[in-house]
């Protein structure tokens, strides 16, 4: 007979026993939070596409902690602590998810990558169509980032990390993504984490902060018929080009994000068939899918607990929560100038949560008044939410890499 | 540094850039304003440049929505009304093309992205 306790057969359980108390409690916690993003995906409440990969690789990596030679702890999923050329490189032929993480996470490409297949799904002409009042909207919106930056600060932040939780303000997952490994990329695993999952949260829960400030007589007014001309495939292109070599040169910062969403705007207008197909369906696809798996694997009790993570929680839901009500004030400002005509459900969509905040607004308009068509409108805000979302992120990495 | 100096330095450059990025979205839809203007004045004068001379007027059915048949857009509700029902009303009607078809697949999968267990 040979000698072996069923503990150390079955590791998962023997590294859960054998753990401090906190980490053991966060492996079951975030075991259990997997569980209900899941559930919730499936249901429709949050973002199905992200939150079903990465509840499952949540709940899996927590279960999954074996014990490596020399009685260190670890998972066969990736090690984002592996830092060294040589680490990495050895990390990468063990950790399956290791080559996607190095070398296409911590680096921005999967943003980017989402970023040009939602380029592939932008018309620009709904903001070309009305560019001042959707832009005004999309300013409105950015509030949350406004506050929560400094509220970060007064709550023992550090700048670079209370700027980079205030992005989630701006409601855009790959910029929150792409600000935290610029100015915080000691703690970004659970700034990206909580941002996403809060961004999941915005189809169930802004509905709720919109049927609380705006009245239902306001949800359902009829916008007034425009007389805008259409806008052909060749003045989209133009913007798109000009907008993206114009940010470049002010913001090289955030060039590689410029570049990504006015190239899927590019493709789109030129009418390139194929490199539209590619990237608005298997690149935009693939690349949710890979950031929800490796999100959610990222979340091992022993990375994600840091004592920050519920600054983090609490300044990403003010964020949110401060940029839709500057939304809506800006929706009803529009309201107030044009007489009582523009919806101010309209202004939600202009954080830049494409597209789902668009939805959300016709949804809740449709639910009052099934005439009443907002959509375009708010399309319009939604992707000027996306341009500011990418300025203000731009100019908040290089204002806070000043010194003083 | 004090928590209160951190603070108000955060204050500061939170302000700026805000403003920053105010100004820059602004100037960015008067560059949109303008653009769509010049290009729809470069558009008109080569439609005028283009257009046939003046033929005699011939007396025709008055369209009842912009320049479509009458009994087209009486077909078109129909259909409309026999497939959604009466709880809808037609918006537009006009003719379909390349980009058009990529917006309305774009659209649908825009609000279908919620529901993936549905063909859309």
């Amino acid at each position: 007979m040979f000698d072996a306790s069923y503990l150390e057969i079955f590791q998962g359980i023997a590294t859960l026993v054998d753990s401090e108390p906190h980490i053991m409690i966060g492996r079951i916690g975030l075991m259990l939070l997997g569980f209900v993003l899941i559930w919730l995906g499936h249901k429709g409440v949050l973002e199905a596409l992200l939150m079903i990969p990465m509840g499952l690789g949540m709940a899996t990596v927590n279960a999954g902690v074996l014990t490596f030679a020399g009685g260190k702890k670890g998972t066969l999923f990736l090690d984002p602590l592996a830092a060294t050329t040589d680490q990495v490189v050895t990390q990468m032929q063990i950790d399956w998810l290791q080559p996607i993480y190095s070398l296409m996470f911590s680096n921005g490409l999967i943003a980017c990558l989402v970023f040009l297949g939602i380029g592939t799904l932008l018309d620009v002409g709904f903001l070309m169509a009305r560019p001042y009042r959707s832009m005004f909207l999309a300013i409105c919106a950015e509030a949350g980032t406004l506050v929560t930056f400094p509220l970060g600060v007064a709550m023992g932040l550090p700048m670079g990390e209370a700027a980079a939780t205030a992005t989630i303000g701006g409601a855009d997952g790959p910029m929150v993504l792409f600000s935290s490994l610029m100015l915080a990329p000691q703690i970004f695993v659970p700034i990206t984490v909580v941002g996403y999952l809060y961004l999941g949260l915005t189809y169930g829960g802004y509905p709720y902060i919109v049927k609380a400030l705006v009245p239902a007589r306001l949800r359902a007014i009829e916008m007034p018929v425009e007389s805008t001309r259409p806008i052909s495939s060749g003045e989209k292109l133009v913007f798109a080009v000009v907008t993206c070599v114009l940010l470049s040169l002010l913001f090289p910062v955030a060039a590689p994000l410029f570049l990504s969403v006015f190239l899927g705007v590019v493709i789109r207008e030129s009418g390139l068939k194929y490199f539209y197909e590619l990237f608005s369906n298997q690149v935009l696809y693939g690349a949710t899918f890979f950031l929800g798996l490796v999100l959610g694997v990222l979340c091992e009790a022993s990375t994600i607990l840091d004592p920050k993570v519920l600054i983090l929680l609490v300044l990403g839901i003010v964020a949110l929560t401060i940029s839709a009500i500057g939304g809506l004030l800006g929706g009803y400002v529009l309201w107030f100038v044009s007489g009582g005509k523009y919806n101010p459900v309209i202004g939600i969509a202009a954080v830049s949560c494409v597209p789902t905040t668009a939805k959300v607004a016709q949804k809740l308009v449709s639910a009052q008044n099934p005439s009443s068509i907002i959509l375009p409108h708010a399309l319009g805000a939604n992707i000027s939410g996306v341009i500011t979302t990418a300025i203000f992120a731009a100019v908040l990495v290089s204002v806070v890499r000043l010194p003083g | 540094m004090p928590v209160e100096s951190l603070v108000t330095v955060a204050i500061g450059k939170s302000l700026f850039s805000f403003g920053l990025m105010a100004v820059i979205a602004m100037l960015s839809a008067v560059f949109i304003h303008a653009l769509v203007a010049g290009l729809g004045a470069v558009k008109r004068r080569a439609e005028r440049r283009a257009a046939p001379l003046p033929v005699p007027a011939v007396a025709t059915p008055k369209p009842c929505v912009a320049g479509i048949d009458p009994a087209v857009v009486a077909a078109i509700a129909a259909a409309v009304h026999a497939t959604l029902g009466a709880r809808h009303r037609i918006v537009y009607i006009g003719d379909t093309a390349q980009p058009s078809s990529w917006t309305a697949e774009t659209r649908a999968r825009q609000h279908g992205s919620h529901d993936p267990h549905r063909e859309h």
